[in-house]
């Protein structure tokens, strides 16, 4: 009686420990997630706006390639 | 005080007047047959007597002995109790000692899952970011080259010549030879 109540006692304690730190520790990714995909958010915005000005740079070469350099000029 | 000499007075007249004294003659006064008598009375009562005092003392010495014997016992019964809760106290505490080992295995065991447990949560949050992070790459990379095939439709249109076209073609045909 005294034996299973002693380790019961602790199992439970111990179960207790894990439950709260799993749950913490899922909070925790779940916030990191939502924080990344914000910051990836604003990132992607940041990039393409940067981007735009080398997509023509980007549609010459496409040109060039397609057509050879003196064609597409 | 002359009351109590009053008093003395009169009970010495009184005592006076009674005629007290002894009597000599031993026949008369039965002194021989009275000793005999008691004589009698104490040998025969003195034999009486010491076997109830001896038969007395006997179960008096019987109880005493008897009581030793009990009291004897039970100085055993507790001596050999007293050894039985020492070796029970003894299991007890081995009980208690592997009882507490046990829960802390236990308890180690369980705390170790969890922490594996958040290795894994931890490890699939990464795997989950690197994944995002990717997608997001692949799409500023699809947008941008979009972007850059529809900018090179629309400066091309109306462009696009018969002959031009043919230009293409054998330029792509050349660099296929190449």
């Amino acid at each position: 009686m005294l034996t299973h109540s002693v380790i019961a006692d602790s199992e439970k304690e111990a179960k207790e420990i894990v439950a709260s730190e799993i749950s913490q520790a899922r909070n925790d990714a779940a916030k990191l997630i939502q924080q990344t995909n914000k910051e990836l958010e604003a990132q992607k915005s940041l990039a393409l706006e940067k981007l735009e000005t080398q997509v023509d740079e980007l549609s010459q070469l496409i040109k060039e390639k397609l057509l050879g350099k003196q064609a597409a000029l | 005080m002359d009351l109590l000499n009053q008093t003395l007075n009169s009970f010495s007249g009184q005592i006076s007047d009674l005629a007290i004294g002894l009597n000599p003659d031993i026949f008369e006064t039965n002194v021989i047959n009275i000793t005999i008598l008691l004589g009698g009375i104490i040998y025969l009562g003195s034999n009486a007597l010491s076997a109830a005092l001896s038969e007395r003392q006997q179960k008096i010495v019987g109880a005493i002995q008897e009581a030793e014997e009990r009291l004897q016992q039970a100085v055993d019964r507790l001596a050999e109790s007293e050894k039985q809760l020492a070796q029970a106290q003894i299991v007890i505490d081995s009980i208690k000692t592997d009882a507490e080992k046990t829960a802390q295995q236990v308890k180690n065991a369980i705390l170790n899952d969890g922490k594996e447990e958040i290795e894994r949560l931890t490890t699939a949050a990464k795997s989950q970011i690197v994944t995002i992070e990717a997608k997001v790459r692949k799409q500023i990379s699809d947008y941008v080259v979009t972007l850059a095939l529809k900018r090179v439709t629309v400066q091309l249109e109306g462009k696009l010549t018969s002959s031009l076209q043919q230009q293409i073609i054998d330029r792509n045909i050349s660099k296929l030879s190449d």
